[in-house]
Parts: C-alpha cells; structure tokens; sequence
C-alpha cells in the first residue's frame, strides 16, 4: 500500500474549512462596499440577497466558535435565525439569477436540507423546552483541517500494521487530552 | 457516526442518501433523516412545517448494517446515529458554494465599472480601426457605446476562457491582501475555474474540492479492511 504525496496534492486547492470563512469575510466586505459604491445598481436585489446570505453565514460560525457545547437560549436564537436568512436568501438569489439574469447559479442540493435538518433540531428543542448541543459536536473540520499531518503519521510505520497503528495513535492521543 | 456523506451511506448501508435525488422519475429519498425530496416533500422547503411533515418512521435501510447492529445506540433513534456534519454541508458545502457563487457573479461588473478597463478597450479598438478605415470618432463613440451595454452580459463572466481566468487570479489577490492586512489565515495558494466549479458560464460555481486526494486516501485506509 502507498500514499501519494497527499500533502502537495492538498497544497493546490481550496480544502480547509477555515479558507471558506476567510472567504466569507472578505466576500462580505466586498460585497457591502459595492453596494454602498452604487446603492441604486442594477439587479441590486441580488447582490443584496448575496450579501445577506454573506453576512449569515459568518454569523452562523462566529456564534457556534465562541458558544460551548450546549448552547444557551440566545445562542441558539441567533443560529436559528441566521440559517433562516441564510437559507432563504440563498433560495433567493437561486430564483432571481435563473428568472431574471437567465443564469444557472446557486444550485439546490441535498447539503441544503442537511443545513436545514441542522436547524429543524434546534427548533424542535427550542419547542420542547430543552437544551440544544452544538452542531459542531459532529462536525469532521479538526478531523480533516489535519488530514494531512494524520496520513504523516500513520505513513511512518510497516504498511501491513497501519490501521492498527493509526488507531493506536489516536487513542493515545485521546487520552493525553481527555 | 460522521464523516462526508459517501462515507457516511456506504457505512450505514443508506438507502435514502444525497446521491438519490432525481428529477425525472420519483426520488427515493435525499435525506436520512425524513422523507425529503420524495414526491410531495420538496427539500428545498425549511420551514417547520414542512420538516415536520416529512418526518417518517421508515428506517433509510434496508437491513441495517454492522455498524448500526453491533454498535451501542439509542435504540430508538437509529437512523440518528449517523450524524449531519457542519464541516462537510456547511464550509465544504452551502457556505462554500455561496463563496463561489459570489465570486463568479461578482468580479466582472466589478471590472466593468472600472474606467480604466473601458477605456483600455476603447483605446485598443480605437487603434486597430484607425488603422484599417479612419472613422475614429463615430467607432470610439460606438465602442463606448456597447462597453458600456455590455455590463449586464458582462455581470456574470460570460466573456471569454482566458479574462475569466485572470478575474479570478484577481479576486485571488485581492483576498490575499485581505487576510494579510486582518490577520485571518488562508491556506489556499490560488484560485481556480476549477476550484470554483466554473468550467463554463452555464455550469454550476461550487466550492470543488480536493476531491483525487480525499478518494486516494479513504480509499487506502479503508480498503485493507
């Protein structure tokens, strides 16, 4: 069994979940300056949409990054709330760039609903009256923001041991800082 | 459980996963959980309401596989134990293609508001027309004429393979200077058509991912066992 050189092939693109909200933010200041250049531009209700859609979902993680791991009333009023504009908008844009600017933008897929899933179980724990665990509690970005660094060490043993050892490793370092 | 979802449908042997959606003929089922994208559930709908009515007690499997056997869980919430991940639907997924949505929509009416670039083209037609017939003014007036039209066509990189590229080299540098100056980190070392799930005006931007590498690699891990 043999990797590739999974580090270079990494290097090139867009593979850690911390670009995509470096991207939100530099996108939402963009985005807020060309509207405050020309308020009256055309199509200004798309790129209104986009910005608010920008704007939730940096609002969406900066709430989940500094919230523990159940969160509190407000915190998951503000994660309800910025789902719905972002979800909303996002269905929003998709509508004007396919009616009005004839164009195949924003596209629905199933990671659409899973988002909206995510927010279908706040509420429901929001009606029921009990405490909401952070979504991230599932989420894969350390797992993966580490991809390369994990393969690093699972390489450096005899191929034919290396599940056991990776499994090894991960316990040990599970336990270091339980 | 969580992982990316083709993990995530191989592990539990799912049955209604994101690969079932269909337009032509009845979809089995996008999602897990309930019953959207069958026919009368559209997923695009995330009001309460409808989320609550598509809740279903039909299992997404058609014999539960080892994992959901043998692994302790709540017995009552089986279909739960595989997890949504907000890594994978939401930085690798909507707010990742809500990036590159924005990014193919944005930049050319950027590049189009800018005078220097109308007026660059002006100039470089403005010379090969001198050239061939004389009638500068009329031309110059004409090609200003439709730059300045061409901004609606322009709005969404539908002009050739090759400014394309360079917008987006562009947008590339603006964010890097971005990072730089708010001190957030960036791993990324471009930006591409093909990172952006841009191969053409009519396809659908979406953040692409390393995709070669993530297969190689699960592919190794797992293949031995």
């Amino acid at each position: 069994m043999s990797f590739p050189n999974l580090f270079e092939l990494q290097l090139r693109g867009w593979f850690k979940g911390a670009d995509t909200t470096t991207l939100t933010y530099f996108l939402e200041h963009r985005f807020a300056k060309i509207l405050e250049d020309d308020p009256g531009q055309e199509h200004a209700i798309y790129t209104e949409s986009i910005l608010v859609c920008l704007r939730a979902s940096s609002k969406f993680f900066k709430t989940l990054y500094r919230a523990s791991l159940w969160l509190t009333n407000d915190e998951r009023d503000v994660v309800i709330d910025s789902l719905r504009d972002l979800l909303a908008n996002f269905k929003k844009a998709a509508g004007y760039s396919f009616k009005v600017l004839k164009l195949t933008r924003f596209k629905f897929q199933p990671k659409y609903h899973m988002l909206s899933e995510v927010r279908f179980e706040l509420m429901r724990d929001r009606q029921l009256g009990v405490e909401s665990l952070s979504p991230l509690a599932f989420s894969c970005q350390m797992d993966e923001d580490f991809v390369g660094r994990l393969a690093q060490m699972s390489r450096q043993v005899a191929s034919k041991t290396v599940q056991v050892k990776t499994l090894q490793r991960y316990k040990i370092a599970v336990a270091s800082v339980w | 459980m969580k992982g990316d979802w083709p993990a995530l449908t191989k592990l539990g042997g799912l049955t209604r996963h994101h690969g079932r959606e269909a337009h032509k003929t009845d979809s089995a089922g996008i999602c897990h959980l309930c019953r959207a994208g069958q026919p009368g559930f559209n997923f695009h709908r995330f009001d309460f309401t409808s989320m609550q009515a598509a809740r279903t007690e039909e299992m997404p499997w058609l014999r539960p596989s080892s994992l959901s056997r043998k692994v302790p869980q709540s017995p009552s919430k089986r279909e739960q134990f595989y997890k949504i991940d907000t890594f994978h639907v939401g930085h690798k997924g909507v707010m990742g293609d809500l990036c590159a949505n924005a990014i193919a929509t944005r930049h050319v009416q950027a590049v189009a508001n800018t005078k220097q670039v109308l007026l660059h083209v002006l100039k470089v037609v403005v010379l090969k027309t001198t050239n061939r017939k004389g009638q500068t003014s009329a031309i110059a007036f004409h090609v200003l004429k439709s730059s300045l039209s061409t901004k609606v066509a322009l709005f969404d990189l539908q002009i050739d393979g090759m400014a394309i590229s360079s917008g987006i080299d562009t947008v590339y540098d603006q964010l890097v200077a971005f990072a730089k100056e708010n001190s957030l980190p960036l791993h990324m070392l471009q930006l591409s058509r093909t990172i952006l799930g841009f191969a053409n005006s009519w396809s659908f931007p979406a953040a692409s991912l390393d995709v070669l590498s993530k297969i190689t690699f699960s592919d190794a891990f797992f293949g031995n066992f």
